[in-house]
């Protein structure tokens, strides 16, 4: 598989910029400038995906808690 | 990269006969083809024929809800009509008219020569027809079709006759067909990319049927699961969903759900690729918002798997499942308002013209949002409760699926047929075609919120005195909505038969490969030697 290639030399993402990127795409919203920035591996957005999804499934149950209590 | 290099090699081995100018010609051209090109082709007769029948079942419906009282059919048919009006329209028609236009356009858009697996192509289309052949013949089981809803909700279908079995059977062949097909297309799309395609730079239509092939790669097994656990419940005294056996019938609701809200996005997940190729190129403007509708595409196949039993409120489950369900649902809506703003950016001072694609396209913009509100609507649980098992809810999913799918699934059509056939369609024709379908499609299923609301129940052959005059109005918009299809036949066979020559692109705002790099109509074979992107 091909990685990202961008005009300026894209560097590696860190955690926090990875989980911003899945964040960003829960919303749907991302700049292209942004995406070419970085190098993202596939297996990083997989483990970020799957722990952030787990985050937004705890987060609503916490706010139904919130909500009933 | 290794599979594909490998791969690359058996293409032009296998295809080596026909490099000498002519190709396999009669039928065997097309029972032993492995041309991406042709296969496409099948896929595509195939799901129009499979509409024609879901069709003149749903005609059998609308027929006999035109009044009131039992006029044309009996009831156990009727039930079976439903069932299979619903079966065949989302396994027959829908998803394999998507899987058609996948393989006649990812090679080409991505500048490969064929699919990865041509052989397995071949197979993930043979079975299709005797998938249909089982659906079709279950009518003519001893006491009919299976009367159990396309859900095949548990216990009436652990009850139903024999149809029920081939119904069972047929839904594992046409998983095992897709899920060969998404396998295909995920390593089409991974590995032949021509050089320099990143995958940030293919065409939305790649990106949509990449995450589309993932989702039934996950929930087609679920729905297999399923099925067989209703075909041990039937045979092989087992008791999933037996309560008296210590089982539970709404287990079969979790896990039918489980796969189904995705199954909603694979249908319309490719739909919106078709979209996102079609405006753009009626808007002379690249598309919004690229990056960001590929992440909304992702998370709406993610947010996906979290939504599925805002289809069971009624079925019980304490109040924190049910608020957590309406909560999640709601937020799906997110990344879809994202999609159609991106749309309607790329419009915003554009060069707009409006040919049949353009229009089916914009058909499609108005209508599916307009599905995905009363969508909205029905994720409110309390609302819910009201209208389920309502017209509104047949209503609501009809947007979806029809003014949706198959009004993307058109513009497409119309988008690629110069392409494909190398002439082109008939302007007015194809025009006249959208209005009709456009009008009477609202004829038939605008009026179904109202009878929705004011409680009338879907699956019935009767219904109180009250609900005939939208009943009659919305079958008159049924029939007329049926007829404007064959309208349609006639506009593709005419285009294919006597079209005027089609230029290599006929649209000046097209810019993926299979317009700018190959000539009209695409060459057997589309990329033997791979473009550079730079």
């Amino acid at each position: 598989m091909n990685g990202v290639a961008g005009g300026s030399t894209p560097r590696k993402a860190t955690f926090i910029e990875v989980l911003q990127m899945v964040l960003s795409a829960f919303l749907g919203i991302r700049k292209r400038a942004e995406h070419e920035k970085l190098v993202v591996a596939p297996l990083q957005v997989i483990v970020v995906g799957v722990l952030a999804a787990a985050g937004f499934v705890v987060t609503v149950i916490s706010v139904v808690r919130l909500v009933l209590r | 990269m290794e599979a594909a290099h490998t791969h690359h090699g058996d293409t032009h081995g296998h295809a080596h006969d026909d490099h000498h100018g002519h190709k396999p010609s009669g039928l065997m051209r097309w029972v032993k083809s492995t041309n991406h090109k042709d296969i496409g082709t099948m896929y595509l007769w195939f799901s129009f024929t499979m509409f024609l029948v879901g069709g003149v079942m749903a005609l059998i419906i609308r027929s006999e809800l035109f009044q009131p009282g039992l006029q044309i059919v009996q009831p156990d048919f009727f039930n079976s009509m439903t069932t299979y009006h619903g079966l065949i329209m989302v396994f027959g028609a829908i998803m394999p008219a998507f899987v058609g236009f996948a393989n006649w356009l990812i090679p080409m858009q991505i500048g490969a020569p064929d699919m990865a697996f041509p052989r397995m192509n071949n197979l993930s289309f043979w079975l299709l027809p005797p998938a249909a052949l089982l659906l079709i013949t279950a009518q003519f089981m001893p006491g009919g079709g299976a009367g159990v809803g396309w859900t095949m909700y548990a216990p009436l279908s652990t009850q139903a006759g024999p149809a029920m079995d081939l119904t069972i059977f047929a839904v594992h062949i046409l998983g095992i067909s897709s899920i060969m097909g998404s396998i295909n297309i995920i390593t089409t799309i991974l590995n032949m990319r021509a050089p320099g395609l990143t995958l940030m730079k293919m065409p939305l239509f790649c990106w949509t049927w990449l995450i589309t092939a993932y989702l039934l790669v996950a929930v087609m097994p679920v729905l297999a699961g399923a099925v067989t656990m209703t075909l041990t419940d039937r045979h092989f005294g087992t008791h999933f969903f037996n309560a008296a056996g210590g089982g539970d019938p709404v287990l079969y609701q979790h896990i039918f759900w489980f796969f189904g809200h995705p199954e909603v996005y694979i249908i319309a997940i490719p739909a919106f690729g078709v979209v996102s190729q079609v405006i753009p190129a009626f808007s002379r403007k690249p598309l919004f918002g690229y990056a960001s509708m590929v992440y909304a595409t992702a998370s709406i196949a993610i947010l996906s798997f979290m939504v599925w039993a805002h289809h069971m409120y009624t079925a019980g489950m304490p109040v924190e499942a049910q608020l957590y369900f309406m909560y999640a649902t709601t937020l799906i809506a997110v990344p879809t308002g994202v999609k159609v703003f991106n749309w309607v950016a790329t419009m915003w001072k554009g060069s707009l013209t409006f040919e049949t694609p353009m229009l089916f396209a914009l058909g499609f913009l108005f209508l599916f949002t307009l599905g995905g509100f009363t969508g909205l609507v029905l994720s409110i649980t309390p609302v819910d409760v009201q209208l389920h098992d309502t017209y509104y809810v047949v209503a609501h999913f009809h947007y979806v699926m029809v003014a949706g799918a198959l009004f993307s699934a058109f513009a497409g059509i119309y988008f690629w047929l110069p392409k494909w056939t190398g002439k082109m369609y008939n302007e007015s024709l194809g025009k006249l075609h959208f209005w009709l379908s456009l009008i009477f499609f609202n004829v038939t299923f605008f009026v179904q919120h109202f009878l929705g609301l004011a409680g009338m129940p879907r699956r019935i052959p009767d219904y109180s005195l009250q609900f005939t005059e939208f009943n009659m109005i919305s079958s008159i918009g049924a029939w007329g909505f049926g007829l404007s299809q064959l309208l349609f036949l006639y506009v593709v066979i005419k285009c294919i038969r006597s079209g005027e020559k089609a230029p290599d692109k006929p649209w000046d705002g097209a810019d993926s490969l299979e317009w700018t790099h190959l000539p009209t109509p695409a060459p057997w074979h589309s990329f033997e030697t791979p473009p550079v992107i730079k």
